[in-house]
């Protein structure tokens, strides 16, 4: 066991200082000098060289890189060369949003797709099912921002005359008002939901019927339980693993692919926060965040792992 | 329990009453057989046939703008009015968009630029990812696990973002472009390629040639990859289908190519304003978008059905 | 259809505990009809044994779950069944599944399988008793601990938190023989309870549901593809075969005087204790049959030693034996005049009306 812990570990440094190099390199490609755009058009030549030295621009990569990943080790993750804060400030203000946004959209989607996969799954080919297939099928096809500007359309627009009508863009904080907060992030989470609902519900359906054909249940039809108590307690949790495991790891991926959606729905996330870096050419920023999220993303990915070993006995004890 | 029964006899959660209907003492008639499968197949055949419709449609569009009497996609038409909505009537079959340019003709060189754009990339992801992954699955061992490292460096990072940070650095030009939405692919080409690869290198053939001291290059070029390739085939179209929609997304960011190259992505971040008052500004392109996106991961899902239930496990 | 076949006599009067009549379960498949259970008729009276016999395939597992009324939604059953003075099969499904676990159990073949992986094996005592008895969780528990000791497990109280797969195979038996009687049954259908199992285990466990039957009074049909298991736990025995029943009767009559051939072939191949080592057994040649739109003719007749041309064109209908109860289905039986010249004539010509060889084998002492 610990061999493979101490393997798992090392495959996951490695690949955080591959991620990290290659954003160290990032700056080398930028066309143009980095100067110009913290200092601006008019910088004197005396400033721009004082701007790379301060930034360590004409020091070789290895050196730069060595660098990084000390300051990453203190928690710097750089600064800003728009706002010339650091770039941790950035993220932690756009952190809550992103956050909010996935945490809920996850959870929207399990508890829809749940249902919907039980159901399926112990009536297949019904005609729910077969209608499920169309739709889910549809919406894997269509982009998020067109779900999204579908439903803006729909929502905002349409139900306009009415008393109830959902914001389009807009944010207020949770801690500042909780109503309004969640009346602007309804929209976003759903728009996102709709992509995330027909994954979860196709995957458990898949596992759940491959369940109901065990020899346990009929086992447990034959002491007479009831049909909804075999479906949820007894059936479900044998076939939700992989749907556990697809939901942690979703969730890790959103929080940097949430990026149309902040956008569109002028929420102020990380999303939004890089795109809004990349055009205003502020590369510190993208690196910084990339990085994070890299990080973020293989630690989430790695609980997941051990997770699912905790939550299917027989796992755990193979791995004994 | 028995082993008599095929797999028709599905689970037993719900015994229906039966009401004493005669028995059949022969075989039902073929059509008497009912098995649920029978209109999913038709629905899917339906579909597939749809789908290669639609794209021999946007192909030939795409193959013979040049020749086609349509506007330039920059020119302003003259004698309509700037967001003019579709009318059947010539010239102008889908209206016009906020400059008062021809809305079909940005549609055409919009799709032009989505699909080379996409099929440069779905090809150079197929050919670094088969290469990277044919090459760890067939040397094992420490090649295997430095690509195994690279690979999830890669997915890391989600697929926007990577994006981001490229168009942050780089020039927003097609051949940009295309890499970076090429490196998105490459994680999965080669696992599958990598998995294809190791599946396959027990295989008799393979063993034969090795037998016979043929060298590595030849045994993979000639033994592994054709059946690598078919295998790999209809994730290139679910690939496909994806690259469309991360192209539009980045074009929607106005991080893409820049104007007066039309994209349909740009088109639909351009008729976001006017969403209220002319919503065909924004779901035409929409909806070309949909359908090519839908249309690609129907071509996929049959190849998948024809070729590969092995790397895909078993159908959902 | 086939006349009602004489039944075995209730004796004492007593109206029977179960009985089944002409009963049929057939299955739709893209490939044909599927004729798992053709025309079964039996009585079991309450506290008795009957034991099923017969290879996979010939229906004896299905029977227990069409009686029970656990078949999958594409089949199709018809006959009559009779339990304890109620038609099982005018039952709605809430009203069966009263029924189910509580008067009447089932144990299957392999208590791995049979057992949810990812719940506690407390967990699936207490649900049949809270679900059927009305108990409360913690007089739940205390009764399936009760239970567990009942079925010879050691440590009951540290069992209840285990997970099945922590168990070794005959305790997952137990536990599952535990779930069954949990609530004292009337009837107790034991679909193969040992075959997977080891050999020491397996005389264990039929130990154990034989004085858990005697304790309260519960029927058991015992379900098995060996013989010899059935020669002294069951009082009546009945030998299906390719959906039907073949042979039935008391068991001594079955085995003093057989009749059908695939019962005595059953009844060579079993391995005893008297032989000498090295004794051939005498396998019954061919594969079990797939009953799928059966043909006119007997179903045993491809494998059969004693098969002639009747045999291939005509259905043999169930016929009394000279015992009381005892009854088979053949034109040709062992132990006749008819049979024996039958057998003579295919020993002489080399091969049986079906085409099959036959050699002269070694008579077996009973």
């Amino acid at each position: 066991m610990p061999r493979l812990i101490a393997r798992r570990l090392a495959h996951i440094v490695l690949v955080l200082l591959v991620v990290s190099f290659a954003l160290t390199f990032l700056v080398n490609l930028t066309p143009g000098d980095p100067a110009y755009s913290i200092l601006g058009e008019q910088a004197t030549d005396e400033q721009v060289a004082q701007v790379h030295k301060d930034l360590h621009l004409d020091d070789s990569v290895p050196s730069r890189y060595g660098r990084w990943l000390s300051d990453i080790g203190e928690g710097n993750f750089g600064t800003s060369y728009v706002t010339k804060r650091p770039v941790m400030d950035a993220i932690t203000e756009a952190l809550p949003a992103t956050a909010e946004l996935v945490l809920l959209t996850i959870l929207l989607s399990l508890a829809v797709a749940i249902p919907i996969g039980v159901y399926t799954a112990y009536r297949p080919d019904s005609r729910f099912d077969r209608f499920w297939v169309l739709v889910s099928s549809l919406f894997v096809s269509l982009p998020s921002f067109v779900v999204a500007l579908v439903l803006v359309y729909i929502f905002a627009l349409l139900l306009q005359n009415f008393p109830i009508h959902f914001p389009v863009t807009g944010w207020e904080r949770l801690t500042d008002s909780p109503g309004e907060n969640l009346w602007y992030i309804t929209l976003p989470v759903i728009a996102l939901s709709l992509q995330q609902i027909p994954q979860f519900a196709r995957l458990l359906r898949a596992d759940m019927i491959a369940t109901l054909h065990e020899d346990y249940i009929l086992a447990a039809r034959s002491k007479g339980v009831s049909t909804r108590r075999i479906l949820f307690r007894h059936a479900l949790r044998p076939s939700s693993f992989s749907l556990v495991t697809l939901a942690g790891l979703n969730l890790g991926h959103l929080i940097g692919g949430a990026v149309i959606i902040e956008t569109l729905f002028a929420l102020p996330g990380i999303g939004s926060l890089t795109v809004n870096s990349v055009l205003s050419k502020d590369i510190a920023v993208v690196q910084g965040v990339v990085m994070l999220v890299a990080i973020v993303y293989v630690v989430v990915n790695t609980l997941v792992d051990v997770t699912y070993g905790y939550l299917d006995p027989r796992v755990r004890v193979r791995k004994a | 329990m028995s082993t008599t029964f095929d797999a028709s006899v599905t689970g037993v959660i719900a015994p229906e009453e039966t009401d004493g209907t005669s028995f059949p003492t022969t075989s039902p008639a073929p059509d008497g057989a009912v098995t649920p499968v029978a209109p999913l197949v038709r629905h899917r055949q339906i579909a597939l046939w749809l789908s290669l419709g639609w794209i021999g449609i946007v192909v030939f569009f795409v193959v013979f703008a040049g020749l086609l009497p349509i506007p330039r996609y920059d020119a302003i038409i003259e004698g309509l009015k700037p967001r003019a909505a579709p009318h059947l009537g010539f010239p102008e079959l889908l209206g016009t968009d906020t400059l008062g340019r021809s809305v079909a003709s940005r549609l055409i060189y919009g799709a032009r630029q989505s699909l080379t754009i996409g099929v440069a990339s779905t090809a150079l992801a197929m050919l670094a990812g088969l290469t990277i992954g044919s090459l760890a699955g067939y040397f094992r061992g420490p090649i295997d696990a430095a690509v195994s490292v690279l690979l999830d460096a890669i997915l890391s990072i989600p697929g926007l973002l990577l994006l981001l940070a490229i168009a942050a650095v780089g020039q927003r030009n097609i051949p940009t472009i295309v890499v970076g939405l090429a490196i998105l692919g490459v994680p999965t080409f080669a696992r599958l390629a990598r998995a294809t690869t190791l599946s396959l290198v027990d295989r008799e053939h393979v063993m034969a040639a090795k037998a016979m001291g043929a060298r590595h290059h030849r045994i993979i070029l000639r033994e592994l990859l054709p059946d690598v390739v078919l295998r790999i085939l209809s994730y290139a179209f679910f690939f496909l289908a994806a690259i469309i929609v991360v192209e539009a997304s980045l074009s929607f960011l106005r991080l893409g190519i820049p104007p007066p190259q039309p994209s349909w992505g740009a088109m639909i971040n351009d008729g976001r304003p006017d969403l209220q008052t002319h919503p065909y500004l924004v779901f035409i392109p929409a909806a070309c978008i949909v359908f090519t996106v839908a249309a690609f991961t129907v071509i996929g899902d049959w190849l998948r059905r024809r070729f590969d239930a092995v790397s895909f496990g078993a159908a959902g | 259809m086939t006349s009602p076949a004489p039944l075995p006599p209730s004796g004492n009067g007593e109206a029977p505990l179960l009985r089944v009549l002409g009963l049929k379960t057939w299955f739709r498949t893209p490939r044909g009809v599927v004729h798992a259970v053709d025309d079964v008729s039996f009585r079991l009276k309450r506290g008795d044994t009957l034991g099923i016999v017969g290879e996979s395939g010939s229906g004896k597992s299905m029977l227990a779950r069409t009686i029970m009324g656990l078949v999958p939604r594409n089949a199709i059953t018809q006959g009559d069944i009779q339990f304890d003075g109620r038609d099982l099969r005018s039952l709605s499904n809430e009203e069966l599944r009263k029924i189910w676990g509580c008067e009447i159990s089932m144990v299957f073949q392999d208590p791995t399988t049979a057992l949810n992986p990812v719940m506690r094996v407390g967990t699936q005592i207490t649900e049949s008793l809270e679900l059927h008895t009305g108990l409360d969780r913690r007089d739940a528990r205390a009764r399936a601990v009760e239970l567990l000791g009942q079925v010879g497990i050691p440590e009951p109280e540290r069992r209840m938190r285990n997970h099945p797969h922590e168990l070794s195979g005959g305790m997952r038996q137990r536990v599952w023989i535990a779930i069954a009687i949990a609530c004292s049954p009337k009837l107790l259908f034991a679909d193969e309870p040992t075959t997977a199992l080891d050999v020491t285990i397996q005389r264990q466990v039929l130990d154990l549901l034989t004085s858990l039957q005697r304790q309260n009074d519960m029927a058991m049909v015992l379900i098995t593809h060996d013989l010899g298991v059935l020669a002294r736990r069951a009082s009546h025995i009945m030998v299906m075969y390719g959906g039907q029943v073949v042979e039935a009767g008391v068991t001594e009559a079955l085995f003093r005087e057989t009749r059908h051939p695939y019962t005595a072939s059953l009844l060579a191949s079993t391995p005893r204790l008297e032989h000498s080592s090295h004794t051939r057994l005498a396998a019954i040649p061919g594969r079990p049959v797939d009953v799928i739109d059966p043909q006119p003719g007997c179903r045993f007749a491809p494998r059969c030693r004693h098969a002639q041309p009747r045999c291939l064109v005509e259905d043999p209908e169930l016929v009394a034996a000279p015992k009381p109860g005892h009854r088979f289905r053949c034109f040709y039986p062992v132990g006749t005049p008819e049979g024996d010249e039958a057998l003579e004539e295919n020993l002489t010509k080399g091969k049986t009306a079906a085409g099959v060889s036959v050699r002269a084998q070694t008579e077996v002492r009973t």
